[in-house]
C-alpha cells in the first residue's frame, strides 16, 4: 500500500497513476490477433457507450480508481532477469571487498550503491566486485558476494516506478516481496530512490 | 509491413488511457488503432511507435468527435515569468490524494501532456511535434497548470478552502 499522504515528486505521482495500467494477456491477444489478420473488428458500441459515460461522469471519474495490478507478472520477469544473470554471470568490470570501494565505480548509473540489505542470506558473505548489468532496461550494477552457502547476487538501480512497478516500497512496507525463478530465490524491493534486488540458490 | 511488439502495445494503451480517462474506452481506441494502422500500412517509418501513437491520437479526435474534450480547461491568467523548459514541473511536489483530486479535474488535452511528460519521458519539443501544439503554448499552458499543483492552486482547483 502506498502512503497517500506522502509528498512525491509530481513525475513520480502520475507515473504511478500508470504503473499498473497495463493490458491483460487476453487484451494483448486480442490485438495482436486484429493486426495479424488484418481483420480488426471495431467494437464500436461499446466504445461510444464508453464514451457516454465518461461524459455523463464528467471528467471526475479517475483513472486510478480502475486500475488492475499487473504486477505479479513484472516481478516475475524482473526476477527471471535477475536469476538469469546471477546464473550466466561472467567477470566482474570492478573488483572490490566493500561496497563503499566500489562506489565510485558505479557512480556514472546515476544514483549511489546503497550498504547491503540486512538479508539473512548476504550474512557472512564476502563482496567479490560488481559488473554492470541492467533490470526491466534501467542501467543496473550487480554486486557479487561469495558465502559458505554459495554464490549471491545483490542487484541495485535507480529506482524506475514505471518500471520497476510493483517492487514494494521498504518505507512502507518493510519487507521485500520474494519471488522463485529459474531455481533461485529472488527478494525485490526499492528504497531510498534505489531499486534492490538480491538472488541468491 | 512493421509488426508491433507487445511493449508498443502497452504503452498505446497507457496513452489511450491518459487521453480517455477509461481502461475499456482506451482498449477500444488501441484496437480502432490497429484497423487504421494496418489500412495506413505503413512502410518506412522512421519510429513505428510514434506513428502508431499518432493515429491512437488521430482516432480519438475522430471518435469522439468532439474537439471541445481537447479543450484546455480554463485556467486563471498566468502571472510572473513563465518557464522556458519543464524544470517547474520537474521541481513540483504534492501528496498522492492531492495529485489524484487534480487530476480527476484536468482535460484530456492536459493529462495527454503530463503522461507524455511523466511516463513517455518526452521533451517539450518531443511533446510539441506528438500533439501539434507550439511549443511557447505548451509552455505557457503547462505554466497554467503548475499553479493546479500548488498548495493553493489544487484547493481551488477542487473547491476546498483550507
Amino acid at each position: 500500500m502506498r502512503n497517500s499522504r506522502e509528498k512525491i515528486p509530481l513525475k513520480q505521482g502520475i507515473a504511478e497513476l500508470f504503473s499498473e495500467q497495463s493490458l491483460d494477456a487476453a487484451q494483448l491477444r486480442q490485438l495482436r490477433a486484429a493486426a495479424d489478420q488484418g481483420l480488426p473488428q471495431r467494437p464500436d458500441r461499446r466504445r461510444w457507450l464508453g464514451a457516454a459515460a465518461v461524459l455523463v461522469a464528467g471528467a471526475g471519474v479517475g483513472i486510478w480508481a480502475t486500475r488492475r495490478s499487473s504486477g505479479e507478472q513484472n516481478l516475475m520477469a524482473m526476477a527471471e532477469e535477475i536469476a538469469y544473470n546471477h546464473l550466466s554471470y561472467r567477470t566482474v568490470d570492478v573488483a572490490g571487498s566493500s561496497i563503499a570501494e566500489l562506489r565510485p565505480a558505479f557512480a556514472s548509473l546515476g544514483f549511489s550503491l546503497l550498504d547491503a540489505p540486512a538479508d539473512p542470506v548476504l550474512e557472512g558473505a564476502e563482496l567479490v566486485g560488481g559488473r554492470f548489468c541492467s533490470v526491466a532496461s534501467v542501467p543496473a550494477v550487480q554486486l557479487r558476494y561469495r558465502s559458505a552457502d554459495g554464490d549471491v547476487t545483490l542487484c541495485q538501480a535507480r529506482f524506475d516506478p514505471v518500471r520497476h512497478r510493483e517492487a514494494p516500497d521498504m518505507a512502507v512496507t518493510a519487507a521485500p516481496a520474494t519471488v522463485h525463478a529459474r531455481g533461485m530465490r529472488v527478494s525485490l524491493c526499492h528504497t531510498q530512490g534505489v531499486f534492490v534486488a538480491v538472488a541468491a540458490a | 509491413m512493421i509488426a508491433l511488439k507487445d511493449a508498443d502495445y502497452q504503452r498505446a494503451y497507457r496513452y489511450a488511457t491518459a487521453l480517455c480517462g477509461d481502461r475499456d474506452l482506451a482498449f477500444d481506441l488501441v484496437h480502432t488503432a490497429v484497423a487504421n494502422w494496418l489500412q495506413a500500412s505503413p512502410r518506412g517509418v522512421d519510429d513505428p511507435l510514434s506513428y502508431f501513437l499518432r493515429i491512437v491520437r488521430n482516432c480519438f479526435i475522430a471518435d469522439v468527435r468532439r474537439a471541445s474534450l481537447l479543450r484546455w480547461s480554463p485556467l486563471e491568467d498566468a502571472d510572473g515569468v513563465i518557464a522556458t523548459d519543464l524544470a517547474p514541473l520537474e521541481e513540483t511536489w504534492l501528496q498522492r490524494d492531492q495529485l489524484e483530486r487534480i487530476w480527476s479535474t484536468l482535460g484530456a488535452a492536459e493529462r495527454e501532456v503530463l503522461f507524455l511528460w511523466a511516463v513517455e519521458g518526452y521533451t517539450i519539443d518531443e511533446i510539441s511535434r506528438q500533439t501539434g501544439t507550439a511549443r511557447g503554448t505548451l509552455l505557457t499552458r503547462l505554466h497554467r497548470m503548475r499553479k493546479r499543483f500548488a498548495p493553493d492552486g489544487a484547493a481551488n482547483a477542487v473547491g476546498e478552502k483550507s
